[in-house]
């Protein structure tokens, strides 16, 4: 059983997982600046969370039309725009951000929430009934998954830093062991604080419960198979998008669109077809958003929440989805796990993500994706494949 | 029959290209040349609708295209290369190709989505294709390779593999030769004639140094400011006054 605010923490990332990708799909793999994505996530959250919600429709429903309705404001948004030279798309869309957050506040309050925003939507885990016996069995499973991920994570995230900090000190002091020395005093430092770590780590991952009734009483596990499973789908999805004519031709218009021009490419047409792909991605997100948080509102959808999507795409690296999915859930997760700095918090993380920026431009994995990476290294090619 | 019918392209103030008429032929290689800056890529774009022609007309096979767009000018089989190469640098060889087979081997948005059976099927055929061009080029060895990463003379030929790709009726190179050394444009000389006999398309060719034309070309258009000063066989160009007076006096320009 996983403590009830790091199970939200968990489905967010899920959700974000999705949300980075579709911006990829648009920013990384075609070229083209949205500064307004938390708009498409809006409309797919109180699409689906007013349809469920105020309409008592069922969740499918909710879903498709949360899929519908970001889909046809991709193209009133991007019809117009995506057939221009220039970067329009990103200011029509940072516009549209800010008219959709401040259309949704002034809509009727009993069915839109207002300002304040909708709580009673129903949570994912409501929609999902299985037999009891099942629960206990069920978040054992995801906790240890869940667990196992985290730790991976933090160690990656090591590795990392200690990279990026050794390629500062040795900046300044040039001398071959930095690397050596910050994972030793990374260690030093889990030694040291050892016991409040572990006590943090299993007040999160309840293993200790994982057959009490409480345990036994929580569904948890069939949100995170269900938010799991749709972001495997979609990833899927997205793979052989990419991996597809529609895909290839998307990505020769970001390396040079008059060249795709003069190859045939409807260039305009097959920009807005990525874009709506993206953007009913987005929606996509935006319903799970609405049936994971217990409140949403206006407020959550705006300026701060397309720079953060726009962060975990960069930090991932653009043109990368395996990128897109370290991103979403580093930018998720990071923050939370670095709150034992306590007011150096912020400033930790800034500097880590400014760390990251300056040594590794591209981002983790920059147009690269996992696999090829590691068939890099183990297999010690001279030629980088293309992306 | 590719014909440019009395093409003008203006930038604001200045005419790039001044009524300018020549046509290319199946299975024949003509040449437009002219001094640097003379308009002859701008008339390459005013074919291709990049820049379309302010006044003036372009027919393929009769029917008139100068009021297409790009895209569909080049659907209707017209190939291109740049001056400056325009290559998809980050993607592999392979794809650079793949991409240019967009038109002959198509299946919808939703089957590559799912990647159904048609569209698995339709890879496995763009993939043999792409790397049957690129071993007509002798490209095969590289195709995994970055597009970016080739060689300066290796990418001048991924890029008319490219075009090439495209099935085109007509193929305009832009400077096929600047940059190689004399090998390499006789060898690309050859390839040039080898692809034109076995497709049969035609090919328009333009250089600022005569040299490539004077030898491969049957006909040649001569510009200078955007406005022809002579056309005719290579012989017939390489002893007009005109040209050489603007060759030359380019020449003393420079010196
Ligand atoms: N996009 C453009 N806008 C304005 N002027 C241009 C543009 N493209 C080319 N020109 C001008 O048109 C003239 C012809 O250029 P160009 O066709 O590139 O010459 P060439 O290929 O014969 O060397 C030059 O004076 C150039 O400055
Ligand atoms: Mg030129």
């Amino acid at each position: 059983m996983i403590d009830g605010y790091w199970e939200l923490l968990i489905l967010l990332s899920l959700v974000n997982v999705i949300f980075a990708v579709s911006l990829n799909l648009v920013l990384g793999f075609n070229g083209q600046f949205s500064l307004g994505h938390a708009g498409f996530l809006a409309i797919g959250a109180y699409a689906s969370g007013v349809a469920t919600a105020s309409y008592d429709l069922p969740l499918w429903a909710g879903m498709l039309l949360a899929l519908l309705v970001s889909g046809v404001a991709s193209v009133i948004i991007g019809y117009p725009c995506l057939r221009l030279r220039g970067d329009y798309l990103a200011i029509a869309t940072l516009g549209f951000a800010e008219i959709i957050r401040i259309v949704l506040t002034t809509l009727p309050r009993d069915i839109f929430g207002g300002p304040t925003g909708m709580d009673n939507i129903n949570n994912i885990k409501d929609y999902l009934s299985f037999p009891e016996s099942f629960n206990g069995p069920g978040n054992l499973i995801f906790t240890v998954i869940f667990a196992m991920l985290l730790l991976g994570l933090l160690g990656f995230s090591a590795w990392t830093l200690s990279r990026l900090l050794a390629a500062l000190l040795s900046r300044l002091l040039p001398w071959k062991h930095w690397r050596w020395l910050v994972l030793g005093l990374l260690a030093a430092l889990l030694v040291w604080r050892f016991e409040k770590a572990s006590n943090f780590f299993l007040g999160k991952f309840m293993f200790s419960q994982a057959f009490s009734p409480k345990a036994i009483a929580s569904n948890q596990w069939a949100a995170f198979a269900a938010c799991g499973l749709i972001v495997l789908l979609c990833l899927w999805l997205t793979r052989n998008y990419l991996a597809s004519m529609h895909g290839r031709m998307a990505i020769a218009i970001r390396e040079d669109e008059v060249a795709a021009n003069n190859l045939g490419i409807d260039i305009a047409w097959m920009k807005l077809q990525n874009f709506i792909f993206a953007s009913m991605l987005a929606g996509l997100a935006g319903a799970l958003t609405a049936h994971t948080l217990p409140l949403i509102r206006p407020l959550g959808f705006g300026f701060f929440k397309s720079v953060e999507v726009l962060l975990m795409v960069v930090l991932g690296g653009m043109g990368s989805l395996t990128g897109s999915v370290f991103g979403a859930i580093t930018i998720t997760v990071l923050p939370e796990l670095l709150r034992f700095l306590e007011q150096w918090r912020m400033v930790i993380y800034s500097l880590s993500l400014v760390l990251l920026m300056l040594f590794r431009p591209g981002g983790l994995m920059g147009t690269q994706e996992i696999g090829n990476l590691i068939r890099l290294r183990l297999f010690k090619a001279q030629e980088r494949p293309g992306a | 029959m590719l014909e440019i019918d009395n093409i003008s392209v203006v930038f604001g103030g200045l005419t790039a290209v001044r009524e300018l008429s020549f046509n290319v032929y199946p299975r024949k290689i003509v040449g437009l040349i002219g001094p640097n800056g003379a308009g002859k890529s701008t008339a390459f774009n005013a074919i291709l609708g990049v820049f379309p022609p302010t006044s003036g007309e372009v027919r393929l096979e009769g029917r008139r295209i100068d009021r297409l767009s790009t895209h569909e000018i080049s659907r209707l089989g017209i190939g291109r290369t740049f001056q400056n190469i325009r290559l998809f640098k980050g993607m592999s060889v392979l794809d650079n190709v793949r991409v240019a087979l967009n038109r002959q081997f198509r299946y919808s948005f939703i089957e590559g989505l799912l990647r159904l059976p048609r569209c698995v099927k339709m890879e496995r055929e763009i993939e043999s294709r792409a790397m049957e061009i690129l071993s007509y080029f002798g490209l095969a060895e590289v195709a995994q390779k970055q597009a970016g990463a080739l060689p300066y003379g290796l990418q001048k030929y991924l890029e008319i593999a490219r075009a090439y790709a495209l099935h085109p009726k007509y193929l305009l190179l832009d400077e096929p030769a600047a940059g190689l050394n004399d090998s390499e444009t006789e060898a690309l000389t050859g390839k040039i004639r080898q692809l034109m006999n076995e497709t049969g398309c035609g090919v328009l060719l333009i250089e600022h140094d005569m040299g490539l034309v004077m030898e491969i070309c049957e006909y040649i258009t001569v510009i200078e400011y955007g406005a022809k000063i002579s056309e005719g066989s290579p012989e017939h160009v390489r002893h007009d006054p005109k040209v050489i007076e603007a060759y030359l006096g380019k020449q003393e320009e420079q010196a």
